[in-house]
């Protein structure tokens, strides 16, 4: 029930994102736009749509790849942009814009870098991963990876380093048809961890419980941080490193999941995060255009805000 | 006295390090003609206005920025009971940068003593946030994340006011990852009080801190006002935290890996040890990681804040690898 209100708020907005900006359309105008590509609806077919589809797939995305490290490292906070993985996805796009590279292999290659280097350094010999390590060095990681992109930026002229600056706070700028093709890339990483409900469940329970109903949690463990990596760095290439959103999705898709790590609901609440991020980028100070990602940062920030309270008083 | 004698070698390395700092960079003195420059000045010369005129206002404020920074941190870890507690980490330096931009896009420029009660104001209310935030017990994980969100939300806020005032934004590119190139004279001679106040305010109340971190119940029993040690200590931390955001943008690690060094260079030193320990540690470190973002890149530079995060966020790795393994 409550996950089919999460899926109507987000079919909501973004109805409300296409027909939002510098001209407003009215509900029957975005629907014979939506019919009538090359006449009426070029401006929403050309400009809009992309927008809308890379937005709603990077908030996926990220939301997805947030859960699950939340569950995995059994922190509400543990998401993809606070132990790093995004920074170094974002630092590896960057590096790989300068080299000339693709950018999307340039961030996989971050993050896949990322999440294998955290996982070596917080496993302890003898009693195996070490969750609340892995959650401390991500902290340093982040920093390490942001100084890094910082230092890369400051050998590039002006421009493209301004424009570097707006890309590394999150942006849907620019965004057209062959983003939409990359976005798409990332389906048939996201449907392992679709499907993984059950196992997150299980993992929930603690790793001695989970061994005992017969998961095998170290390679499940593995498995799903490299997936969930690799989704969160392939939402980087796609629209920059957007704040709080795999961090909020989070904890908002467990409660609209009754308190249960639920794949399908963290989705959700990702898209519907980065819909609304944008459509109010893009109405509040259109001159301006500021970036998404501030957005979804003053959008979860207040559940972030909830999370440490809860983890505090828990 | 063999603390005496720790502490003069820590300073004589501070002093080394300085007159490197004051020879090297886009181009290279020699010794002598520093001395020149000191005794004989004279300002016609091009090689005595680049050490006098920019050379030395910038390594005075790194040996002021490192040692307020570094008291800032032992403080911070003795009150939190966390040894992985920094001004930095924990979100103070990013209120105090919060606090600063905000006063910049409400009333344009800035006097001196503005900005400085501003950064005061904002590291005092980020310290006191950032704690009640994380919640007491066992912290050692809470208060970083807690800090890290809370750094990463006045980050978003000021990049928001930032983007919005365009004529901010160049100030914001240099001194955003913390710089000691905007470093003056004048800037410093105002703002170095407030940081000595702050150090001087840790080395009185250390002993009294250091009682009453063994537990409220027992500090009472020993006669302790806990209200005014725990105001003592904040107003330590953010008079320290405070003034070097106010002179050199926000700057981390000092806080977290100067203590660490201290108390390895001293063993079993109390607080009162701890913190006058860690000045000359955390200065030697704010003048060579400057020496090093100019020097090593030239005639380009690195910001001292970027050289730090490079060479701290390894150094926080292996402290965390070591204190999970201590934890058995």
């Amino acid at each position: 029930m409550r996950l089919l209100a999460l899926f109507l708020i987000t079919v909501a907005l973004a109805w409300l994102s296409l027909s939002a900006g510098r001209t407003w359309l009215t509900p029957p105008e975005v629907t014979r736009a939506l019919l009538d590509p090359e006449g009426a609806g070029r401006m929403v077919w050309h400009l809009r749509l992309p927008r809308l589809a890379v937005g709603i797939m990077a908030g996926a995305c990220f939301g997805l790849s947030g859960l699950v490290f939340q569950t995995l490292l059994r922190n509400p906070l543990a998401s993809p942009d606070v132990i790093g993985v995004t920074q170094s996805a974002a630092f590896g796009a960057v590096a790989a814009l300068t080299m000339g590279a693709p950018v999307m292999f340039g961030a996989w290659a971050g993050g896949l870098a990322a999440i294998l280097f955290l996982g070596w350094f917080a496993t302890h010999p003898r009693r195996g991963l070490e969750t609340r390590a892995v959650v401390l060095q991500g902290l340093a990681l982040a920093i390490f990876a942001g100084a890094a992109t910082e230092t890369l930026i400051l050998r590039m002229n002006d421009n493209s380093a301004g424009m570097a600056l707006t890309w590394l706070s999150g942006t849907l700028n620019g965004v057209a048809g062959p983003e939409v093709g990359r976005a798409l890339w990332l389906l048939p990483l996201a449907l392992p961890l679709l499907l993984a409900g059950r196992a997150l469940d299980r993992i929930e329970l603690g790793d001695d419980l989970a061994r005992a109903l017969g998961v095998r949690v170290g390679l499940l463990r593995t498995g799903l941080g490299l997936c969930a990596a690799f989704l969160a760095a392939g939402a980087v290439s796609l629209c920059g490193p957007m704040g709080f959103v795999a961090l909020a999705a989070g904890p908002v898709g467990r409660m609209m999941a009754r308190g249960r790590p639920s794949p399908l609901a963290a989705m959700l609440a990702g898209a519907a995060c980065v819909t609304l991020a944008d459509t109010l980028a893009r109405t509040f100070a259109p001159a301006a255009l500021l970036p998404t990602g501030l957005y979804t940062a003053l959008i979860g920030a207040p559940v972030l805000i909830m999370a440490v309270r809860r983890m505090a008083r828990g | 006295m063999p603390l005496l004698i720790r502490l003069g070698q820590l300073w004589l390395a501070v002093v080394l390090v300085g007159i490197a700092a004051l020879c090297l960079g886009a181009r290279d003195y020699t010794p002598a003609m520093l001395w020149a420059a000191i005794t004989a000045h004279d300002p016609a010369e091009p090689a005595h206005a680049i050490i006098m005129g920019m050379r030395l206002p910038r390594v005075a404020a790194a040996v002021i920025v490192g040692a307020a920074l570094a008291v800032a941190g032992v403080v911070m870890q003795a009150m939190a009971r966390n040894p992985l507690a920094d001004p930095g980490l924990t979100g103070v330096n990013a209120g105090a940068a919060l606090a600063v931009v905000l006063g910049l896009s409400a009333f344009g420029t800035l006097a001196q003593s503005t900005t400085a009660i501003l950064a005061l104001m904002g590291a005092a209310v980020a310290a006191v946030l950032v704690r009640i935030l994380a919640g007491g017990g066992d912290n050692t994980l809470r208060l970083p994340l807690a800090g890290a969100a809370f750094a990463t939300l006045c980050m978003a806020v000021v990049a928001v006011i930032v983007l919005l005032t365009p004529e901010a934004r160049n100030i914001y590119r240099v001194w955003m990852v913390g710089s000691l190139a905007v470093a003056q004279g004048q800037t410093l001679a105002a703002l170095a009080p407030i940081a000595l106040t702050g150090i001087l305010i840790a080395i009185l109340c250390a002993r009294q801190i250091e009682t009453l971190m063994l537990g409220a119940e027992m500090g009472n029993a020993l006669g302790l006002n806990v209200g005014r040690v725990l105001a003592c200590g904040l107003a330590a931390v953010s008079l320290t935290a405070g003034a070097s955001v106010a002179i050199a943008g926000p700057v981390g690690f000092i806080g977290l890996i100067a203590p660490h060094l201290a108390r390895h260079s001293f063993r079993d030193a109390n607080l009162t040890q701890q913190v006058l320990l860690a000045c000359p540690v955390g200065a030697s470190l704010a003048v060579l990681a400057d020496l090093a973002g100019r020097w090593l890149m030239r005639p380009a530079e690195l910001q001292v804040g970027l050289v730090l995060a490079i060479m701290g966020a390894p150094i926080f790795m292996i402290l965390v690898r070591r204190l999970m393994r201590e934890s058995e």
